[in-house]
């Protein structure tokens, strides 16, 4: 079984590939694609690497000298076939993996006009999934959590899970120009330097990133050797579903600047599908309350796109909830009012949304009942 | 009234096809005989057929393409719900007949009686019939689609919408959106008629993300893709959100 590790700024103490505990770490399973090889492994090979370029270990620069833990891009080289949902889950269980991506690859022959004739690339179809079963982190940091002083002298914690952890993405078209450049992860060249280009070897199936550089990214070996891997149009042919799976894994890692400014990408994308933008919304919701901030206008954005949408209308409740208790705490009892009323009428408004013996609904609807 | 026949070939051919049949669709709206999906049981199978043209091994491959993206499409639509309880958990059980990596069925229907006395007898959320179109101008390949589903009004109501598929890369997510918001929307209907309420209202939300997708791309994509009968029901499906948003705004 092949494996690649790509932690960045993570130092290996002993030859062997040791992590403090899966507990501490955030494991992103790439399945390797489905479809005509070699193309099929060139196309994986892309995504995987633009996936693995949006890796951060902290912030740079980083005054609060911030730390995210370890973040592990991992695939396994079982036969890829069409896989189901279900194989897909199992495969993630199997790695400790907390997100998995797996796809298919078409050529397809898109014909740019009469004159220019047709040209060959490929289209990736995509899936993420993010299974609530194969989870051994002892921390969450994307589970957003109330905590709500009752009439009744209780605490009452509401808890909402991340807005979805089913995605199928819109199809990506990436360029033969692109996908010819990147045969095999493990098969590109390492450089000595950036500047004098001299080749010290192939990368091999174990690497760590230390520093990315515009298109170069430096790598540490086992062994503790250094190097340059150059990764040229990578970036250019970047795609939603890229940004999207960053923004995922940096909300998964806690790193909240970074989930807002990959979750920005897909708002202002002019390709994202519309769910994609409505999560978008939430996820940078959801990273603004962790910092303290509200997350209303990215609702309120959210909920513009789809008011129907029981996902957007849970985030809304979460964020008045978050908004009452911090009035409460800061003793602005008028405003702390004024956002339980609004609270209530939401909830109200809401309900058809949800099952009538909905646990998530009933449970916030009895806390926000002993509210005042 | 017939459909045209489907082994027309060429670029105008198609588009007389398309606006024919579009104006077929309303004569066929009048109600058909017995009710035949046995009680509040949902239709959740989805059928499709070896489409016309698709003969020769070019042919053939493409419109493999075709099935795969949108066998994976329909599958992803029950994977989305599969960790999620309550009424709405029924959606996992969506099946394309045959898988993607099997046959597709024969189309053997005469005329449109038989698809729609098929559609209902059987129990099918949506047919798929369709024909493969050879462009000569840029040598390339177009397929187009009539998918055969229900109506809001009652469960033995039926309808044509088509769709047709890109010939350039870049627009396969306009017709893969199209596909998704047509299957939502057969879903929510379908919801709405067998007393699945909160289902119903989850599926129209789906449907809007799917429906909204398609305007986000460029103009011209659109207008390759989009047919008169999809337009149709995209302002059915347009009032029938916006009467959802007004009662939950009351």
């Amino acid at each position: 079984m092949k494996r690649v590790l790509i932690v960045l700024l993570f130092f290996v103490l002993s030859p062997s590939l040791c992590f403090a505990s899966d507990r501490d770490l955030l494991k992103f399973l790439v399945v390797p694609f489905d479809g005509p090889k070699p193309l099929a492994t060139s196309v994986w090979t892309v995504v995987y690497l633009q996936i693995w370029r949006t890796l951060r270990k902290a912030p740079d620069p980083n005054p609060s000298k911030l730390s995210f833990g370890d973040g592990l891009v991992d695939w396994d080289e079982v036969q890829p076939a069409p896989i189901t949902a279900d194989a897909a889950i199992e495969r993630a269980r199997k790695n400790n993996a907390q997100l998995v991506l797996w796809g298919d690859v078409y050529p397809y022959q898109s014909a740019l006009s009469p004159r220019r004739g047709v040209r060959d690339d490929a289209l990736v179809q995509a899936q993420l999934l993010l299974p609530q079963s194969a989870e051994p982190r002892a921390a969450k940091p994307e589970t957003w959590r109330v905590t709500l002083h009752t009439a009744t002298g209780n605490d009452e914690i509401v808890e909402a899970d991340i807005p979805q952890r089913a995605y199928s993405f819109d199809t990506v078209v990436i360029p033969q120009t692109v996908a010819d450049l990147y045969s095999q992860p493990w098969f590109l060249t390492v450089y000595r330097s950036t500047s004098t280009r001299e080749p010290i070897g192939a990368i091999g199936d174990t690497f760590w990133a230390r520093r990315h550089l515009n298109e170069w990214t430096q790598v540490e070996l086992p062994g503790r050797k250094v190097g340059w891997v150059r990764l040229p149009k990578l970036d250019s042919s970047s795609s939603d579903l890229v940004n999207f799976c960053a923004g995922v894994i940096r909300a998964f890692r806690g790193d909240w600047g970074g989930t807002v400014a990959k979750m920005k990408l897909i708002s202002k994308s002019t390709t994202a599908s519309w769910l994609l933008k409505i999560d978008s919304y939430l996820y940078q919701a959801l990273a603004k309350e962790k910092q303290g901030a509200s997350g209303q206008d990215e609702i309120a954005a959210a909920l513009a796109l789809n008011p129907l949408a029981a996902r957007v209308a849970i985030y809304a409740i979460m964020s008045k909830l978050a908004q009452y208790q911090r009035d409460k705490t800061a003793h602005k009892t008028e405003a702390a009012e004024a956002v339980l009323k609004q609270l209530r009428q939401i909830i109200d408004r809401s309900q058809e949304l949800f099952d009538r013996d909905d646990p998530w609904y009933s449970h916030v609807a009895n806390v926000v009942g002993d509210l005042k | 009234m017939q459909l045209p026949s489907m082994n027309m070939t060429g670029r105008f051919a198609r588009r007389a096809a398309i606006t024919v049949a579009s104006a077929a669709t309303v004569a066929w709206l009048p109600k058909l005989a017995t009710a035949d999906c046995p009680g509040d049981n949902p239709r959740l199978q989805v059928r499709v057929y070896q489409y016309s043209g698709a003969s020769d091994a070019s042919a053939k491959g493409r419109f493999e393409v075709f099935r795969r993206l949108i066998g994976t499409q329909l599958e992803d639509i029950a994977t989305a719900y599969r960790d999620q309880s309550g009424e709405i958990s029924y959606v996992t059980k969506l099946k394309i007949d045959p898988p993607p990596n099997a046959p597709a069925h024969e189309d053997r229907f005469k005329d449109v009686e038989e698809v729609s006395s098929f559609w209902r007898l059987e129990c099918y959320l949506e047919l798929l019939r369709g024909h493969v179109i050879y462009i000569k101008d840029s040598d390339t390949l177009d397929v187009s689609t009539s998918i055969y589903l229900g109506q809001s009004a009652d469960r033995n109501s039926w309808q044509k919408v088509d769709v047709r598929f890109p010939v350039q890369a870049a627009a396969v997510p306009v017709a893969r959106f199209a596909y998704q918001f047509v299957t939502y929307y057969a879903l929510a209907m379908d919801a709405k008629l067998t007393h699945r309420g909160t289902a119903y209202r989850t599926l129209m939300s789906k449907a809007l993300e799917a429906e909204k997708s398609i305007d986000l791309r460029p103009k011209q994509e659109q207008d390759q893709l989009l047919t008169d009968s999809l337009q149709d029901m995209r302002k059915a499906f347009d009032q029938e959100v916006a009467t959802l948003i007004k009662e939950a705004k009351r």
